[in-house]
């Protein structure tokens, strides 16, 4: 028969053992999130980059043929979509901001036919200059973001 | 001194940015010129570093230098080789940097690249090359082969 200071040690160290499994767990459930978020963002991102360096000259062009830079922003917008899940918080913010800006407002127009927001197709040559320089600031804030992170793996 | 500020509403780094796709703009559409030059000491300073290319244009009153950085990094799988592109204004001394600017940026790798492409006059080398006839082996150096007696 045990003493009962002896029973009462048993029972706040099962309770503390519960808490120190129960917390293990939820570690490991965080870390599995993290890899599955983290994997294949190195390849999305040399896609999303890769789609970008060759928007200049197409955009060149935009006054005269604007098909060959709708069909790289296109490429571009696809990539953002697969890399929106894997992203944090602040750099989801921005790549929705531009997926925005590359989608236009779509079917919006039918219900806000006098909205200010254009078409991508219906923007002018400087409209979609600003854009490829917010995203060539998005692919550097987005590089830098990886190499921090390389740190903290 | 350098004619880009910073101002409480726009970011300097903003700034930057445009200006570098204004420069991108302007080159693709053949009204800047570059041309290769050697890169000023302040860029170079950092011995390991590779600076390759550098190109310098005048723009407006100012004479811009662009480049790219490749620099072995410490990693945490040992030392990486990063990119870097850098942007500066040049002052009137020769070597003389007033300014410079550098992150890795898709934009100014383009701006190196389109001034690349015009300083080599690739287009124009290329359309020589189409309407080029094939030259002969001796001009370039190759004989024909010799067939040594002792083969059967």
């Amino acid at each position: 028969m045990l003493p009962g200071w002896a029973n009462d040690i048993a029972a706040v160290s099962s309770i503390l053992g519960l808490g120190v499994t129960l917390w293990l767990l939820w570690e490991a459930r965080k870390l599995r999130t993290a890899c599955l978020r983290r994997a294949r963002l190195p390849q999305l991102y040399k896609a999303l980059k890769d789609a970008i360096a060759v928007l200049d000259d197409p955009l060149v062009q935009w006054d005269i043929d604007r098909k060959p830079a709708l069909y790289r922003f296109q490429q571009v917008s696809a990539h953002l979509d697969g890399l929106l899940p894997k992203l944090d918080p602040k750099l989801r913010e921005k790549a929705r901001a531009l997926q925005d800006q590359l989608r236009g407002h779509g079917v919006w127009r039918f219900w806000m036919p006098h909205s200010p927001r254009k078409r991508l197709d219906e923007r002018s040559a400087e409209d979609v200059w600003r854009l490829y320089c917010e995203l060539s600031a998005f692919v550097t804030s987005l590089n830098n973001s990886l190499e921090d992170s390389s740190w903290q793996q | 001194m350098a004619t880009v500020t910073d101002s409480p509403d726009q970011p300097l780094q903003d700034k930057v940015r445009q200006l570098v796709v204004k420069l991108l703009r302007e080159t693709l559409n053949g009204r800047i010129e570059w041309s290769r030059a050697e890169p000023p000491k302040a860029i170079t300073r950092i011995t390991e570093d590779v600076i390759d290319p550098f190109f310098v244009a005048r723009y407006g009153d100012e004479r811009i230098g662009i480049w790219q950085r490749n620099s072995r990094d410490l990693g945490p799988e040992g030392s990486e080789w990063s990119e870097r592109h850098g942007l500066c204004l040049l002052g009137s001394a020769r070597q003389e940097v007033v300014w410079d600017y550098e992150e890795y940026s898709p934009a100014l790798k383009n701006l190196l690249k389109a001034a690349r492409n015009q300083t080599v006059r690739i287009e124009e080398r290329l359309d020589q090359l189409l309407r080029a006839e094939p030259s002969g082996l001796d001009s370039v150096g190759v004989g024909t082969p010799t067939v040594s007696s002792d083969q059967p």
